[in-house]
């Protein structure tokens, strides 16, 4: 992953420097610049990918508002081009999916549509490629937005608390990555529970899926943690991608405490789209985390993985609203009981899922059956 | 961390003790980061 | 970069003349004006009135919506020693029959529709002029084919550029006059005080029939060689596009109202970066009481300052400033006087002690000739030299002024000054109300609001539309009252004078009583009970800018259940791309009075 490669890391430095050292007019291109340097290197494919949709945005935001068939349709073809290219990606192996093309799409989908709605602050060009072009979150998200970027590029002033945030987040995210998940789980753990096998199968099986589970979680929110950093340093505060996800008491909650930038993403512009087309708030659920699933990788183990979590959100939305009246409607459950059996649910239900996705369908029944049944 | 800290053991204390911990866990990551990368399948089992 | 004074009506022309004919003295909605086109209409105008027999000492009324073809004439009316009576151009019968009569015109220059408002015994002793109310092209088929005019050579300072009309648009009108000399004194304090110049890009959307928009306007952008943007009517749902058009058009300073200023700061951060720019200076703010909370807020949210000013139509437009220079500066002051001198009196003229409250009295250059044909009423606030403003205000030991109250009869709302007697006289024609007495009420938006008690004696209370239908038949909607309470008398002393207090009293509590339908307001407070139902809070955590980010219960399900609410309260469907477009309190807000059908949107 790249992000754990040295040649990343000199990059962002480098540019993290360079930035700051810029004249005030001059930052944006040189934000801009270093990004689109890094991915010409390293992935020249996806360099020329993102430079196309970029003019193709900023073409399609520029035209007269009026006309929206023009943002529309670029929005439609980012869409259809990076569906086009996952399904590829999905199939024969050795094809790997551009350099944070699933990234980047969905910020020029995120551009266009809130230019289309008049909602964003009066901007150059050049601070609209900053916004595309920027290094620290370029290859694994977060999905930022541009209003706040925008702010931030304009206010932003170099001081002490900035990089010490900055250096503190990187410091963690990789320590999540190469510590934690790295060391302690995947080196030392892991091990232990294969070691456990034999006389353990349930057991076994039970603490792999959690330690996986673990595993998944942390090496993500460290890549993100880096990424955020890295972006503090540059001057800038994205959105945040996890808030303490395995303490959700409910689904609807898990899905506002992971992957936030993501998930708010398709909030936004699909499930709105969605249900102002049709009216039905839990198809559009379904359809949202169906996207999301998809988002990851066009294959039929994440279609069933997006079904079942569009399901359940369903339903928790379904429970919800039957209990409207109650005070504490967002635990969706009565009191302390309620919320710890709500724990219980979501946390076991998201990492069976987890199982889903990690594994072949063959493997994944084989873990199920485990645990159902109690061993081999 | 030096901000959650400082007001519970005092300023020095705190910019001692957060300087520990973070070059405690750079030199661990670094440390780390020469290893190749452990890879656990479920078949490993 | 700021440029010499102009001295008078000629050397405005003249500067005027020589400028760059292709740089835009006005950027209209429809159009804009370049200093060319000005010149040249100007002197086509002059041909007009000289052929028509129009000269120095003369009045014409000027009245249109039309922003270019207002400025266009008054400059010329200028240029020719003509005074010009410039009447709000959403004025009724009534009113244009009364202020034509006080002001004795000799023409009419005015939109076609207004024209068909006048009486027509007015309209056969004027000659009259017609204009469109969109763009200059009325303007031009009136001067096509007009040889250009030779205007006086020289314009007697003493003579009347200007008359607006303050209170009593219905009858005993006042009418301000101010001279060519005060004129273009004000002009010349306002290019050093401001630092104007010819790159100097004004933002100004006051209305051009008071003074902020006519001469912190029109006229100083003319004196500075500088452009003048109009872009747009202020309204309240457009104030985003306000923002966005001082960033766009590189405006380079903003004259509002503090309602705007209000407003803006609703607005959320997105928009706080808008003035943050290299060419931006800074803000000026006047027509009303700055609060200093907001003053400050604004500040700190936009980046830029605020330079708060003090004056009234009786003295052009500003007397004192509170800035830009450091000197002149004080938060929550109305600053020093320049070019001007001030001093504090008590009721028989006397100067107070300091740091006493008294009476604001204004002397110099820019003050008015006095109130046209109105002797006692001039006498009344001009003694010995000095004009007397109504206001009550204090000094500090450094020389700053504050205003800390008002002994004249006049609420100002959104900047604008609306006269009781005159909402009073209209009211009191409308079919069931026995009297009315109209007081203002703080509000945190409006600065005030006009609020009229009404008796109705034995009768029931006619229903609100249809005196509010009424009253628009007779008087502009700036002056319609905002709340309407209905008493069977109103609160009488001994002599039988309304008593403002116990009025005012009165009507407090029934405020407090019952949740009062306002014309704009009932809906927002239904917009936020629908939202704080759909996010589980209360709605004093609510505001115009409250996001899916910034509010908790804000989920995804909530935003459609908030929406689909709204259309249960409001009886309408949403489209696609209105739900779209709905990221914020505001924005749902603005969906339902487009669709509501409020009246809301009308000037500040």
């Amino acid at each position: 992953m790249e992000i754990l490669e040295l040649s990343w890391l000199a990059w962002v430095v480098t540019s993290v420097v360079t930035c700051w050292l810029l004249p005030g007019r001059w930052r944006p291109w040189g934000i801009a610049a270093f990004a689109l340097a890094f991915l010409a290197v390293t992935d020249p494919p996806s360099a020329l990918i993102l430079a196309t949709m970029a003019a193709i945005t900023w073409w399609a935001g520029a035209r007269d508002d009026r006309r929206h068939p023009g943002i529309a349709a670029a929005v439609v073809l980012l869409l259809g081009v990076l569906a086009v290219f996952k399904a590829a990606a999905s199939q024969a192996g050795g094809f790997a999916m551009p350099l944070g093309m699933s990234y980047y799409t969905f910020r020029c989908v995120h551009y266009a549509l809130e230019r289309f709605k008049k909602n964003l602050p009066p901007h150059t060009a050049a601070e609209f490629l900053a916004y595309l072009f920027f290094l620290p979150t370029l290859i694994a998200g977060p999905i930022h937005r541009f209003p706040e970027f925008h702010r931030d590029l304009r206010r932003t002033r170099l001081d002490g608390g900035l990089l010490s945030e900055g250096f503190e987040r990187v410091l963690y995210g990789y320590a999540k990555i190469l510590v934690v998940s790295g060391w302690m789980i995947q080196s030392q753990l892991q091990p232990w529970i294969a070691g456990l096998a034999p006389s353990q199968p349930w057991l076994s099986t039970y603490l792999y899926m959690l330690s996986a589970g673990f595993t998944g979680y942390l090496t993500f929110a460290g890549y993100s943690d880096v990424a955020i950093g890295f972006a503090r340093l540059t001057g800038f505060r994205v959105i945040e991608n996890f808030n303490n996800p395995f303490a959700s008491r409910n689904i609807i909650e898990f899905w506002r405490r992971w992957h936030i930038s993501l998930t708010s993403w398709v909030r936004d512009y699909l499930y709105t789209t969605v249900f102002s087309l049709t009216r039905k708030p839990y198809f559009a659920a379904l359809a949202a985390m169906l996207v999301i699933g998809l988002w990851h990788e066009i294959s039929s183990r994440y279609v069933i993985w997006g079904l079942a979590h569009g399901l359940a959100v369903a339903c928790c939305q379904w429970y919800q609203r039957r209990n409207a009246a109650r005070a504490d409607a967002t635990t969706g459950g009565r009191g302390m009981l309620g919320a710890v059996a709500g724990w219980f649910v979501t946390f076991h239900f998201v990492m069976l899922s987890f199982m889903l996705v990690m594994h072949d369908f063959d493997r994944t029944m084989d873990i199920y059956r485990t645990l159902l049944t109690g061993g081999r | 961390m030096y901000g959650w800290l400082s007001p519970r053991i005092g300023h020095r204390a705190a910019v001692a003790v957060t300087a520990l911990w973070y070059g405690l866990l750079l030199v661990l990551v670094m440390l780390l980061a020469t290893e190749p990368p452990a890879d656990f399948r479920y078949d490993d089992l | 970069m700021t440029t010499e004074p102009i001295p008078g009506a000629v050397a405005l022309a003249e500067a005027m003349a020589r400028t760059d004919k292709k740089r835009v003295l006005i950027q209209g909605e429809h159009g804009a004006l370049t200093y060319g086109g000005a010149v040249d209409r100007a002197a086509r105008l002059a041909g007009l009135f000289q052929r028509r027999g129009l000269g120095p000492g003369m009045r014409v009324v000027l009245a249109t919506r039309d922003d270019l073809s207002h400025a266009t004439v008054f400059l010329a009316l200028l240029r020719c020693g003509i005074t010009t009576v410039v009447l709000n151009p959403e004025s009724r019968a009534t009113e244009l029959a009364t202020l034509i009569d006080a002001a004795d015109p000799s023409a009419l220059v005015m939109d076609e529709r207004l024209i068909a408002r006048v009486l027509p015994e007015q309209r056969q002793r004027f000659a009259v002029f017609a204009l469109g109310d969109a763009g200059l092209a009325a303007l031009d088929a009136l001067i096509a084919g007009e040889a250009p005019g030779a205007p006086p050579k020289v314009v007697d300072p003493e003579s009347t550029a200007y008359i607006l009309f303050t209170s009593g648009t219905t009858s005993r009108p006042k009418g301000v006059e101010i001279s060519h000399r005060a004129l273009y004194a004000q002009m010349a304090t306002f290019v050093r005080q401001y630092g104007f110049g010819p790159r100097t890009r004004l933002m100004n959307l006051l209305p051009l029939h008071h003074t902020d928009g006519l001469t912190q306007g029109v006229v100083v952008a003319a004196c500075a060689g500088a452009t003048l943007l109009r872009p747009m009517r202020i309204r309240v749902e457009r104030i985003r596009e306000i923002v966005d058009a001082c960033h766009e058009l590189r405006a380079t300073h903003l004259v509002a109202v503090p309602s705007l200023l209000a407003l803006m700061m609703n607005l959320g951060d997105r928009y706080q970066d808008a003035l943050r720019t290299d060419w931006f200076r800074f803000v000026i703010s006047t027509a009303a009481y700055l609060d200093p909370g907001l003053w400050q807020r604004f500040e700190d949210g936009f980046g830029v300052q605020v330079v708060n000013v003090y004056g009234l139509t009786e003295t052009v437009c500003e007397t004192t400033y509170c800035g830009p220079d450091a000197a002149t500066r004080r938060i929550g002051t109305i600053g020093k006087p320049v070019d001007a001198e001030l001093r504090i009196v008590d009721e028989r003229g006397l100067p107070v002690a300091p740091g006493t409250e008294g009476e604001l009295a204004v002397r110099g250059p820019h003050v008015m000739t006095g109130y046209f044909r109105a002797p006692e009423e001039t006498a009344k606030v001009l003694r010995d030299g000095w004009f007397h403003t109504g206001d009550l205000a204090t000094v500090d030991a450094d020389g700053f002024y504050r205003i800390v109250g008002r002994k004249k009869d006049v609420i100002i709302t959104g900047g604008i000054n609306v006269y009781p007697e005159d909402v009073n006289d209209v009211l009191r024609t409308v079919p069931g109300i026995v009297d009315a007495a109209t007081i203002g009420f703080p509000d945190d938006r409006w600065g005030e609001i006009v609020v009229s008690g009404l008796a109705v004696g034995a009768g029931t209370p006619p229903p609100e539309q249809d005196i509010a239908a009424h009253f628009l038949q007779h008087a502009s909607p700036e002056k319609l009252p905002r709340e309407f309470h209905f008493f069977a008398d109103l609160p009488r002393g001994p002599a039988g004078k309304v008593v403002k207090a116990e009025l005012t009293r009165q009507i407090v509590e029934r405020r407090s009583a019952a949740r009062h339908e306002t014309h704009a307001g009932g809906v927002r407070e239904r917009v936020l009970q629908v939202a704080a139902q759909a996010f589980k809070c209360r709605t004093d955590t609510l505001s115009d800018a409250s996001t899916a980010r910034s509010v908790d219960g804000w989920t995804s399900l909530a935003h459609v259940e908030f929406l689909m609410a709204l259309e249960l309260e409001f009886s309408f469907t949403m489209q696609p791309e209105d739900i779209l477009r709905i990221d914020s309190i505001g924005d749902a807000l603005a969906l339902v009075e487009r669709g509501a059908g409020a009246h809301g949107g009308d000037a500040l």
